[in-house]
């Protein structure tokens, strides 16, 4: 018994930790051998964060809290409505919003692609109202496609932050007069934080390091954080291995910050207000 | 229940729910809608025809692919699971809490790291050691087994949480009791501990087997160099990167959509003919 879990953490130390280990070494060679490096070298951070790849890392990164946050907003709704159902009609509705996740991600994006063609279905309708913007090999193309993508990937765990909510807080808010605005500010929203917040995250992180929407939507053409490693590692021009190690580590570092700035700002405003809330309990 | 809002705004809300459920679901519609098209491209309407699930159901190539998916999916779950087995069943009987977080955290990493990194880790590690390694002793370590490699270490973190989840809900006073009983370890194990974790392990199995089929980001990496082994995701992503595109790629996907429905519909009858509620679903 005692040595049972062995296994498994020795498979994850060995296929997840020793290859960020070794993608850390692989960082820090100037040019691209098969053998470790020799003394620090910080020459491909250095390229990582100059000129066209800082402007990627920033845009991507924007790119990817915006997405994240249209996500949130359209979705929040949807979730909070499909929670104060009867319980006997919640699974069916969630299920109706949840079937496209069965779907393959790559046949899924795909089809988003198709309307999104010149000659596409969303963008002949658009066309129509004078909204002729280009959506394909575009940014706001890529951020729509982000948008389509990562919709029913948020369903669930947002469902799972409403549903635990106490009817009787909201109702007693009601009974004291609390408008519907006021009820969300004072009491759902302060009361659900912390899972918002890491609903919030489970999409923007995979958000970051998307390689397959900006490439099928942007087309080639729209630089993301995802692109640029996967050129540097399979590209057709010249791959440059230490310096996709070297992104790749930019993109960890980035998503960590972030995770960990929203987690510091949340514990400070629940400080006083326990909830119970952390990222394992969604997924 | 008690009505939060007023009539008009829960009508508003709801009217956004159907506008949502339109648009998750109009891009998959019309992609099977055109893989029924008489036409040679996969644009124009020329009315209904199975040409081309003809042509597909015997495009060699297609079924390769779709074979191999199946294959690395296979596999990889009964590794995964069985890793995650024997984990969650260690962490049961563990006690040391700090020892059981940190490897908790260690067993959810594939949920938190972008894919992509995982990838580019797992490619690093594959080229550089593994396949060296496995060369010295005169092993050769082709795409299949990478492949493999690869699913199984994401496939072990969802089967983890969900085993980990399941063993919650445990009994032990029932191993006791059959042990008063006179029942020895084996019987305890085959006749108390299976039958109460049993939902949990087909839920592992079908998380896992969704995980890989659902895969892109690993497959692709590893599927690059000599003898490459196509899954249906890379299938796909070829068929999209080609100029023509012809309605083929909407009939693997109408395929691929029919099969994730079929399951989806089981996944659902399942869970309500069980009695038990069962908290560990995800996707």
């Amino acid at each position: 018994m005692k040595w049972w879990g062995l296994p498994a953490k020795v498979w994850m130390t060995c296929f997840i930790l020793l290859p960020f280990v070794w993608l850390v070494v692989l960082s820090l060679q100037t040019s691209y051998t098969a053998s470790p490096p020799t003394k620090l070298d910080f020459h491909q951070f250095n390229r990582a964060l100059t000129h066209p790849y800082r402007g990627i890392i920033r845009d991507s990164l924007l790119m990817s809290f915006a997405a994240a946050l249209a996500v949130l907003m359209i979705s929040v709704p949807v979730t909070w409505l499909i929670s104060r159902l009867p319980r006997a009609k919640r699974n069916l509705w969630l299920a109706f919003f949840t079937i496209p996740l069965g779907l393959n991600f790559v046949v899924r994006i795909y089809a988003w692609f198709v309307l999104l063609r010149p000659e596409g279905l969303l963008t002949v309708f658009l066309g129509r109202f004078g909204f002729a913007i280009p959506l394909v090999s575009s940014q706001f193309g890529v951020f729509l496609g982000l948008v389509y993508g990562y919709l029913p990937v948020i369903f669930l765990p947002l469902y799972s932050v409403f549903e635990r909510l106490e009817n009787s807080h909201i109702e007693a808010a009601q009974d004291l007069g609390a408008s519907s605005w006021q009820r969300w500010r004072d009491v759902i929203i302060p009361e659900t934080q912390s899972g918002l917040l890491a609903s919030f995250l489970f999409v923007f992180v995979p958000m970051l390091g998307e390689y397959l929407i900006p490439r099928m939507i942007g087309g080639g053409l729209v630089a993301t954080l995802g692109t640029q490693i996967e050129s540097q590692f399979l590209g057709s021009g010249r791959p440059n291995w230490p310096f996709g190690a070297a992104l790749s580590i930019c993109l960890l570092l980035s998503a960590a910050c972030i995770l960990v700035i929203c987690f510091k700002i949340l514990s400070r405003s629940t400080a006083e207000r326990q909830t119970g809330w952390s990222i394992s309990h969604i997924v | 229940m008690v009505h939060f809002t007023h009539r008009l705004k829960g009508n508003l809300m709801r009217i956004w729910c159907l506008f949502l459920l339109l648009i998750l679901y109009l891009p998959v519609l019309s992609l099977v809608l055109f893989g029924f098209n008489a036409s040679t491209f996969a644009l124009r309407w020329e009315g209904f025809s199975l040409h081309w699930y003809k042509i597909t159901l015997s495009n060699s190539e297609m079924l390769t692919a779709l074979f191999n998916s199946l294959l690395v999916a296979l596999l990889s779950t009964a590794l995964a699971v069985t890793l995650a087995f024997f984990y969650a069943l260690w962490a049961h009987k563990n006690s040391n809490t700090k020892l059981k977080g940190a490897s908790d955290s260690l067993m959810s990493l594939p949920l938190f790291i972008p894919e992509i990194v995982i990838a580019i880790g797992l490619l690093v590690m594959v080229v550089h050691i593994l396949r060296p390694a496995a060369g010295h002793i005169g092993i050769q370590l082709g795409s299949l087994s990478s492949i493999v490699l690869g699913h199984t270490t994401l496939a072990v973190g969802y089967a983890c949480l969900v085993l980990r989840n399941r063993f919650r809900t445990y009994d032990s006073q029932q191993e006791l009791a059959a042990q008063d009983l006179g029942a020895n370890k084996w019987q305890v194990f085959s006749r108390v501990m299976l039958p109460q974790l049993m939902p949990g392990f087909a839920a592992a199995c079908c998380m896992s087997f969704a995980v890989s089929l659902d895969d892109f980001y690993v497959s692709y990496f590893l599927s690059t160099g000599g003898s490459a082994l196509q899954t249906l995701p890379i299938f796909i992503w070829s068929l999209q990167g080609r100029r023509a595109m012809t309605p083929e790629i909407n009939v693997v996907s109408s395929l691929l959509l029919f099969i994730a429905v079929i399951f989806f519909v089981a996944g659902l009858w399942l869970n309500q003919s069980k009695a038990v509620p069962d908290k560990t679903e995800k996707g």
